[in-house]
């Protein structure tokens, strides 16, 4: 190679978009995606479902109709690779904001007090996280009623579909997440390991801290441990077959360390393949008091 | 003299910032959603980049002298806009030379990555010959607001010292390696180290 040749430009190409370039065409993608769904969307009956299946695989409505026994409503995340933590934020808190449960408010608060704890003893400098837990803490207390800053229903609604309040609560998600499964290095190695090549800290830089990086069963269990919010993933996919034995819905229950694991997770999410949305029990089998008091929520603000 | 007009900037920065986004008034916005979704949106952006600049540029003063490699500095009128120089690590082609970085920050940060370019010409794979544009998945896609604007100097030093040839931005440099022309790839990145990144913008770190 005669590199004195080359002396005067090395680097070659010049007309390649600058790779800031390439991240702007893509967030304009993202936008133009943005406008079709809300971060959070409203709650549909579950047979909407059947709508968009309807031409599809008969495994799949095999199981709509499994699932139509227990659930009754969904609502959907934008597919924005963020929609585990965003479903998981919206479910939470909307079904504190309906029970009206102020000790687990308190439990939630001495849960994100460790959280931080956590992420201040592995280096993590507080003021890159601060901000986010205190908007997440905010809409934590917002969901207790009878207060001056107390939110409705459809508030709660608003400002998980606002891109700035969202978007914080996600990546204060983010950091909790990243936290547990580096306090848990050991627990967490031997799952990471199989997903990836990567070393438990990459894994966090890459897959769990950027925002837009998808969620697997790592960032459930981490989630769910290091807040102690049980989690129901309802699994809508290809698995199984009609011509076998009867199809089932695979359910699994995240259910953090030391807690019964007999208890009935109130945060429902369902998914297919590649994305999270939130589930609903059907008014009557579940808990008929949730449905009375929405109501009235709704009604009253 | 440098550093009195740095801390008045800074009480600057200070006052303006509380008159400016008086936390309550944002709080209470949020609260009663009296503003536009997506003005709201572009207002705290704008709040909360200023701000945890502001406690970037804290913690930079705070940890002054802790670390000898990086010298960080934000414009004196413009918060977004901060010069790095950074020293090239021992034991590389780059260890006499000390590069100066420059970072711009966007309004929508920490939740979007700054931009870093090299001012300083640099001969290395990952970093655009012309443009000293650079190659780092921290700085695009694998961005995070867990990385501040001094660690984000610290993974550039880090590239400094593993080069990825296989994703280049320099073909010419990204070749030599592949090739396994390490002695090629030393003698060149060495001889810009020398031609441009030493002594010739005074040696920032530690001069001042």
């Amino acid at each position: 190679m005669n590199v004195t040749e080359n002396v005067t430009e090395p680097g070659g190409e010049q007309d390649r978009p600058r790779d800031d370039e390439i991240q702007a065409f893509h967030n304009r993608i993202r936008a133009a995606d943005a406008d079709k769904l809300e971060l959070v969307g409203d709650k549909e009956p579950l047979s909407v479902l059947e709508e968009e299946y309807k031409a599809g695989s008969p495994v799949f409505l095999a199981k709509l109709l499994i699932l139509k026994q227990s659930y009754g409503a969904i609502r959907r995340a934008r597919g924005d690779g963020n929609c585990f933590f965003r479903s998981f934020m919206f479910s939470y808190l909307e079904h504190l904001l309906v029970i009206q449960d102020e000790a687990e408010v308190a439990r939630m608060e001495k849960a994100i007090e460790i959280c931080k704890k956590t992420l201040i003893d592995l280096g993590q400098a507080e003021f890159t996280f601060e901000d986010y837990l205190a908007i997440f803490v905010e809409q934590l207390h917002g969901v207790i009623q009878g207060k001056e800053t107390s939110t409705s229903l459809e508030t709660l609604v608003e400002r998980c579909r606002d891109q700035y309040v969202s978007n914080c609560v996600v990546m204060f998600f983010r950091f909790v997440t990243s936290g547990e499964i580096r306090r848990r290095s050991e627990f967490f190695e031997p799952f990471i390991q199989g997903m990836s090549n990567m070393s438990v800290v990459q894994f966090c830089r890459s897959c769990v801290e950027p925002m837009g990086e998808e969620s697997d069963h790592v960032h459930i269990i981490a989630l769910s441990d290091a807040l102690g919010v049980p989690v129901r993933v309802v699994y809508l996919d290809q698995s199984g077959d009609m011509n076998d034995k009867p199809v089932t819905v695979n359910k699994h229950d995240f259910i953090p360390e030391g807690m019964n694991t007999a208890v009935d997770p109130d945060v429902i999410l369902l998914y297919r393949p590649g994305h999270y949305d939130i589930l609903y029990r059907r008014g009557n089998s579940g808990n008929v008091k949730h449905t009375s008091l929405e109501e009235s929520n709704v009604e009253h603000f | 003299m440098t550093t009195n007009r740095r801390q008045e900037s800074a009480s600057h920065v200070i006052s303006s910032l509380s008159a400016h986004y008086p936390c309550c008034n944002l709080k209470k916005s949020l609260h009663r959603s009296t503003l536009h979704p997506s003005r709201l949106t572009q207002q705290c952006a704008s709040m909360t980049s200023r701000a945890r600049l502001f406690k970037e540029y804290k913690e930079v003063h705070r940890e002054k002298g802790g670390d000898n490699d990086i010298q960080l500095t934000c414009d004196d009128t413009n918060i977004y806009r901060w010069t790095a120089y950074i020293k090239g690590p021992v034991d590389t082609p780059y260890q006499e030379g000390v590069f100066q970085l420059a970072v711009n920050v966007p309004e929508q940060y920490p939740l979007v990555p700054p931009q870093v370019r090299f001012v300083t010409k640099i001969f290395h794979p990952n970093v655009h010959f012309k443009t000293g544009e650079i190659c780092l998945d921290i700085l695009k896609t694998a961005w995070s607001p867990a990385w501040t604007l001094q660690s984000v100097c610290r993974a550039v030093i880090a590239l400094l010292a593993h080069p990825e040839a296989d994703s280049p931005l320099n073909c010419d440099a990204g070749n030599l390696l592949r090739s396994g022309d390490h002695r090629g790839y030393r003698s060149m990145s060495q001889m810009y180290t020398r031609l441009c990144a030493v002594h010739s913008n005074g040696g920032r770190p530690g001069s001042s």
